[in-house]
């Protein structure tokens, strides 16, 4: 046997030897398998017009119903060869690739792939949780992850920020508790990512968010955070962030209550800046400043 | 025992195609004395012992030549073939297997890729397209990290919107719930809440509606073309700008393939290609991949699918249909930036293209309407007569449009079930299909390159299975249609 492919087998015998699956003389196509095809070979003018009737599902058809063929080592009467032993399901691509990958070992590719190393780890911190949820709510679990990595939150009834100290300790129930919801979540230069995003779901009241500083996000992260906060947000900050383009900024019409945006600059560019009147003119009640804002956290 | 040995003597001289030929890919050098070209040859071989420092240069040396023999050979270098390539080459790297991409038109005038309205949604109600447009939107946004700072297509994250009727809310609904369930986040909206949102959309025959809210909108599809084709260059695959005509078969009486009759099979390794000068030579390829377009049912029949026996009677259901797409402008009450891409339920579809009050629309025609398919000529009377009015019902402030222009394409429409055939023929034990994705293929095309790769390097689907879309499903007799929002 030289090697099994999906549902496919070929096999390299000696001429003239029979081979286990029956065939028919004639040219017709004779498959052996349980239910053979009705109509396989006739003309096949629109039948999906004629099969949406009989509510047939699409997503209900399971992959075992396209197999027709048995894999050829999974024949009754085959027999096994010793050679067996040595197949696996698995192959070894990625080792192979890893022994044909020249390995570079100088300092600026160190450098990158140290770099490469540290952002994954990065994203695999900021993956959201289940268990810190469950055992915290969303608005805790939230305030958590942002509080925990230099963050700062406020909530609804607390009259002071939340922000860790030097030596990353802080102050929020470590249970769930009634009465904590947000109300402001500042991420100022905080490296936070798209995959830490989801953290911020479900939230039902945050008004006002700072992403100041935060240099990864770009025009999927804005995506995603005009639907999160869509219903709530009232003031955002988006300076200092370098990906954020134009396109990104004209999907802000999304946040239905939002009052008041910082950007770095109105005038970058004149798509920039016309996006920016554009928002202005389709949200009435929204003011864009980029002057810079000074505020204090306690 | 003579008589043989001279016979295959005799046909080994007369074969031209045996011979072995090389030629400049590159205009430089025509004419070469072939000793100066042997040896030349010979010296670049040599040089390729030591790996040229820079790997710039060991591209250039190993692009050089027409490649007669490569590991997998792609026809089509859009963005499906691009995308093939460059998952083939990315996991096994610029040493690993050699990759050639046949292209016949390398200004891809006629490309579908470069001529598609790039939309990115998940609002389909087939699971496998569901999951791969949501592969398809992380490739996109992860574009920077695997291309370089550079790579952007300007993805545009305004959202989609789909406008069912009362016939089609309940399956809007089903979809919906389905699509959030595999990760799609989206949202059905009322007729009151759609008017709520977008107050200048007339919703007053639409019963609900699909907004998707992240991941969705449109992008660049020439920009991914690009970055794709950029990237699996980069990494180490071959383009050839030639048009792939033939394939030289073999009978191969050792290969037993269960539903062909033993010592019938006949297989295909050789490639016949014919270069911008009308010369014809051949590669030799351990594995094909099909991914042209809608020219997918011209090349599948030349490797006798749909004219031999057996199962080779069944052919590609792949046929070219023409597209229109129309820009047009609004002076007065457009809606600006508040605009998604509306699809209505009458398959009618526009959405905005810049700021500056320009949109685009295109509609898909009912089956008398098929226009014919020898040229992308514009018909403008379909614009006035079929697409308009809809138009005009939908947002009535498009009473008074100008429209600047159009252009059309080509879809590789499915005729059996709109959806993309993906996987191996299952008569060739060497032959990869990932065509007739009628419309969608954009945003599936990173998922579906990665998963021919994964066929043809891991043996089986790793990540998302697409086994169910594979050719089988014709013989099985198991459509795999979109159910269609009305």
């Amino acid at each position: 046997m030289l090697k099994l492919k999906n549902s496919l087998s070929f096999i390299r015998l000696p001429v003239g030897r029979e081979c286990a699956c029956k065939y028919s003389s004639s040219n017709k196509l004779e498959i052996t398998f349980d239910k053979p095809p009705a109509n396989a070979l006739q003309s096949r003018e629109g039948p999906h017009t004629q099969v949406a009737e009989e509510k047939y599902e699409p997503n209900k058809v399971a992959t075992e119903e396209l197999r027709w063929r048995t894999p050829w080592h999974q024949k009754e009467g085959q027999y096994h060869s010793f050679l067996r032993v040595f197949y696996t399901e698995k192959n070894r691509r990625s080792t192979l690739q890893r022994l044909q990958t020249q390995i570079d070992l100088s300092p600026s590719a160190i450098k990158k792939w140290w770099a490469k190393k540290k952002e994954e780890s990065e994203i695999v911190q900021q993956a959201y949780l289940p268990e810190r949820n469950q055992i915290l709510g969303n608005e805790l679990a939230a305030a958590h992850f942002i509080v925990a990595r230099g963050g700062a939150v406020k909530f609804f009834n607390h009259d002071e920020w939340v922000k860790a100290d030097e030596r990353g300790k802080y102050d929020l129930p470590r249970f769930y508790e009634e009465g904590w919801e947000l109300q402001a979540i500042d991420c100022a230069d905080m490296p936070l990512y798209y995959e830490g995003l989801v953290n911020l779901y479900d939230l039902r009241n945050v008004e006002w968010l700072s992403l100041n500083g935060c240099e990864n996000m770009d025009d999927w992260c804005v995506d995603r955070i005009t639907n999160q906060f869509s219903h709530s947000l009232i003031y955002l900050d988006l300076r200092n962030c370098p990906n954020i383009s134009a396109r990104g900024i004209g999907c802000l019409y999304k946040l239905q209550k939002l009052k008041i945006l910082y950007l770095d600059d109105f005038m970058k560019s004149t798509v920039y800046e016309y996006t920016c009147l554009l928002l202005e003119e389709i949200m009435p009640n929204l003011e864009i400043r980029s002057n810079p804002v000074t505020f204090e956290i306690k | 025992m003579f008589k043989t040995t001279a016979a295959r003597a005799c046909r080994i001289v007369s074969n031209s195609r045996k011979l072995h030929k090389t030629c400049r890919l590159s205009t430089e050098n025509q004419g070469e004395n072939p000793i100066r070209r042997t040896l030349r040859i010979l010296r670049d071989d040599i040089k390729l012992i030591k790996r040229p420092a820079n790997e710039e240069d060991y591209r250039r040396m190993l692009d050089r030549e027409f490649p007669r023999f490569c590991d997998v050979v792609i026809i089509g270098g859009g963005a499906m073939g691009s995308s093939i390539a460059y998952w083939l080459k990315e996991k096994t790297g610029v040493d690993g297997i050699r990759v050639v991409v046949v292209e016949e038109d390398n200004t891809y005038k006629t490309c579908s890729t470069a001529l598609s309205v790039g939309g990115l949604r998940q609002q389909f109600s087939l699971q496998e397209n569901i999951q791969m447009s949501l592969f398809g939107a992380e490739f996109l946004r992860t574009l920077k990290k695997r291309f370089g700072p550079d790579a952007d297509v300007n993805f545009h994250p305004n959202g989609y919107l789909l406008l069912s009727s009362e016939a089609g809310a309940q399956q809007l609904i089903d979809n919906s719930k389905l699509q959030t369930e595999l990760g799609a986040v989206n949202m059905v909206l009322t007729k009151n809440q759609i008017k709520e949102r977008f107050p200048w959309m007339d919703v007053d025959d639409v019963a609900v509606g699909c907004l998707g809210l992240e991941k969705e909108g449109w992008f660049d599809p020439w920009s991914l073309l690009t970055v794709l084709k950029n990237g699996a260059h980069k990494k180490g695959a071959q383009y050839i700008n030639a048009k792939a005509v033939d394939f030289v078969f073999q009978n191969r009486e050792d290969i037993i393939v269960e539903g062909v009759e033993q010592g019938n099979y006949e297989a295909i390794n050789e490639l016949v290609v014919e270069m911008p000068n009308g010369e014809r030579r051949t590669i030799q390829f351990a594995y094909c991949i099909i991914a042209a377009g809608c020219k997918s049912k011209e090349i599948a029949e030349k490797a006798r699918i749909g004219t031999g026996s057996g199962m080779l009677s069944l052919s590609l259901p792949v046929e070219k249909r023409k597209r229109y797409v129309y820009t047009f402008s609004c002076r007065e009450n457009a809606p600006t930036l508040n605009t998604p891409m509306v699809v209505d339920y009458t398959h009618m579809y526009f959405r905005r293209e810049g700021l500056g009050d320009t949109f685009i629309a295109g509609m898909s025609p009912e089956p008398e309407d098929e226009p014919p398919t020898d040229d992308l000529e514009v018909d403008y009377s379909y614009f006035d007569e079929k697409i308009w009015p809809v138009l005009v019902k939908r947002v009535p402030a498009f009473e008074c449009i100008k429209v600047n222009g159009g252009w059309s394409g080509f879809y590789e429409y499915n005729t059996y079930d709109m959806n993309g055939i993906i996987g191996p023929h299952p008569y060739y034990t060497n032959l990869y299909l990932a065509t007739g994705f009628s419309g969608h293929g954009i945003q599936q095309a990173p998922a579906v390159g990665r998963a021919i790769s994964e066929l043809i390097l891991d043996g089986n689907f790793q990540t998302i299975d697409l086994t169910r879309l594979g050719f089988d499903r014709f013989i099985v007799e198991k459509p795999m249609f979109e159910l269609r929002i009305v």
